[in-house]
């Protein structure tokens, strides 16, 4: 019996839509067997669920436990359909530098956008938490990053944010990079505020304001 | 009147001059008073000069000294602590999972709340705070809290889902633990003499659903503030940092006394919030902290004016507060900026 592909996509989306990370890794496996283009699955099938995922998030159907679950299932897909890539399939890949300001020692709000972005198809270097401003910027150089995303999760570090972009504009880089913040006492008026290019209220948000950000340049 | 005086009229429901503002201080105590956030959290007796010192620099504020922190758990179930040496964080925290698979709950030994994680600390704050008339404070983060400090906050939220009869264990350890730690606080001191703020970070809106707070978070906090009511507590503060709109139907629907003085984070709009919780509650908050630390004068302004047009609508009385803990970087202008402002607009 021959293998509807996208039917097969749909049930991988629907997989990580439904949290369950062992049929994940079963239609991946099947997909990988069946020499089933790996790019597209990934694009169809998981980051296709992530941003279904996403989007109940933003609709308050899923809060972050859901999240995190479902995106243990895109990662149990992953792992298995990454290594069967072609290089060339790619494309360009946009470079993300993200970190929670020094500080704070809260991940879970980064790793949900770093999940996001991930799934969205952005290359991503993490830097973890409570990161002081230079690291932001020397890995932003290193990796010839795109996107700056930083994060906080307490009012008391949110300073920290202002630091980085400071930096950037001390070091004459200010351009070569674009700023998204983001965390729970974070709003669009604090991003102006402080000179970022964009603010996210959420994960999915971040995925959505990056994607546009590196495709209309702006 | 005095701040005291404007304090006591307020929570049994009688006119007062002003409304009174409680600056939510603690880092920021240690700051002026010039000793880093290690210093301070690791010596509560320096914690409360600090906190007098804030009270002798700032008279108008209607403020207490203050010690504690939110982020408890793993140090108490015993696992490690990271204290804020060198400033370097703004308060202790959990630094790693005491435990990460959910196999080990069972066995987890129960800690003496004699001498688990801060209990001790806050106990000399008590004795200090009681010896200068003031009350001691009750253990008071939320099960929540001590439980996401024990497995780490990533594995409790999934565990809501994946084992959620471990969740509840868990959450029957941090319960059992805090009520055994209130037991010693109030049969040294007093039920009369002892307060209790309520933190509830991780409750937030944003983190879980209204329905999974219901489940897994409202039986046990209901049942350690019943603890606490039935032993003649009063002195009750809840603040629900982050949004928790959602979740105000069941805060109302525990009954807390009347007087219950109620704060929130700027996700929340203290006119709405106002309004579900009722005449019966006092309102607080919610000054921008992002404004406080990095705004200007005039923005810090209009925010307090912002919070004073709504605050003072609220039929059960108003305090004005930050939003969360005032930021200990919070230049000293901003902090003129809000007395200004509440002596302009504050007024009854």
């Amino acid at each position: 019996m021959q293998l509807n592909k996208d039917e097969l996509f749909k049930r991988l989306s629907d997989s990580v839509v439904a949290m369950n990370e062992e049929k994940t890794a079963e239609l991946a496996q099947i997909i990988v067997v069946n020499q089933i283009d790996a790019y597209e699955a990934i694009e169809k099938g998981l980051s296709h669920g992530m941003e279904r995922a996403g989007q109940l998030f933003e609709e308050g159907e899923y809060f972050v436990p859901e999240l995190l679950i479902c995106s243990d299932a895109m990662y149990a897909g992953l792992k298995i359909l990454r290594p069967h890539i072609k290089i060339a399939e790619e494309g360009k890949k946009y470079r993300v530098v993200i970190g929670v300001v020094e500080g704070d020692t809260h991940e879970i709000g980064k790793n949900l956008v770093k999940i996001m972005l991930e799934a969205s198809g952005f290359e991503i270097y993490d830097l973890g938490y409570d990161i002081p401003p230079h690291e932001f910027l020397e890995k932003a150089k290193e990796a010839k990053a795109d996107i700056i995303a930083i994060s906080t999760l307490m009012t008391t570090t949110m300073g920290r944010m202002k630091d980085v972009i400071h930096l950037l504009k001390e070091e004459n880089v200010r351009e070569h990079f674009k700023v998204i913040v983001g965390g729970g006492p974070i709003s669009q008026v604090f991003a102006d505020y402080i000179g970022a290019d964009g603010y996210a209220a959420n994960a999915s948000a971040a995925a959505k304001l990056a994607r546009k950000m590196v495709s209309s340049g702006s | 009147m005095t701040s005291k005086e404007r304090l006591t009229e307020l929570i049994l429901g009688k006119p007062i001059d002003r409304v009174p503002f409680n600056p939510f201080s603690l880092g920021f105590n240690a700051r002026i008073y010039g000793i880093d956030r290690g210093e301070f959290y690791r010596n509560p007796e320096k914690a409360f000069a600090a906190g007098l010192h804030l009270m002798e620099t700032y008279p108008w504020m209607d403020t207490r000294p203050s010690y504690g922190w939110a982020d408890r758990g793993a140090w108490e179930f015993g696992g490690k602590i990271l204290w804020p040496d060198n400033n370097r964080f703004a308060a202790p925290q959990s630094f790693e999972p005491v435990i990460t698979d959910p196999k080990e709950v069972d066995s987890l030994p129960d800690p003496d709340p004699q001498t688990a994680g801060m209990n001790p600390l806050i106990d000399r704050f008590n004795t200090i705070s009681r010896k200068h008339g003031f009350p001691a404070s009750l253990p008071g983060g939320t099960p929540t809290n001590l439980s996401a400090g024990i497995v780490g906050k990533t594995n409790f939220l999934k565990w809501l889902i994946r084992f959620p009869e471990t969740i509840h264990k868990l959450q029957r350890k941090a319960t059992n633990f805090i009520i055994r730690s209130a037991e010693i606080t109030i049969g040294k001191f007093g039920a009369e003499n002892c307060r209790i703020q309520c933190s509830v970070p991780l409750e937030s809106n944003r983190l879980i659903s209204p329905t999974t707070f219901e489940a897994f978070a409202k039986p046990y906090i209901k049942e350690i503030l019943g603890y606490y009511i039935s032993k003649g507590v009063r002195n009750i503060m809840v603040h629900l940092c982050g949004d928790h709109t959602s979740n105000l139907v069941h805060w109302v629907d525990m009954q807390l006394p009347p007087r219950t003085i109620f704060s929130i984070g700027l996700e929340m709009d203290l006119e709405k919030t106002g309004q579900l919780l009722g005449k019966d509650y006092v309102l607080a908050g919610n000054i921008s902290t992002g404004l406080l630390q990095v705004g200007s004068f005039q923005e810090v302004f209009e925010d307090v004016k912002r919070c004073l047009n709504k605050g003072m609508k609220h039929t059960g009385g108003y305090i004005l507060m930050p939003a969360c803990e005032l930021p200990p970087d919070t230049p000293l202008e901003n902090i003129e900026a809000v007395a200004q402002a509440l002596y302009e607009y504050g007024y009854y």
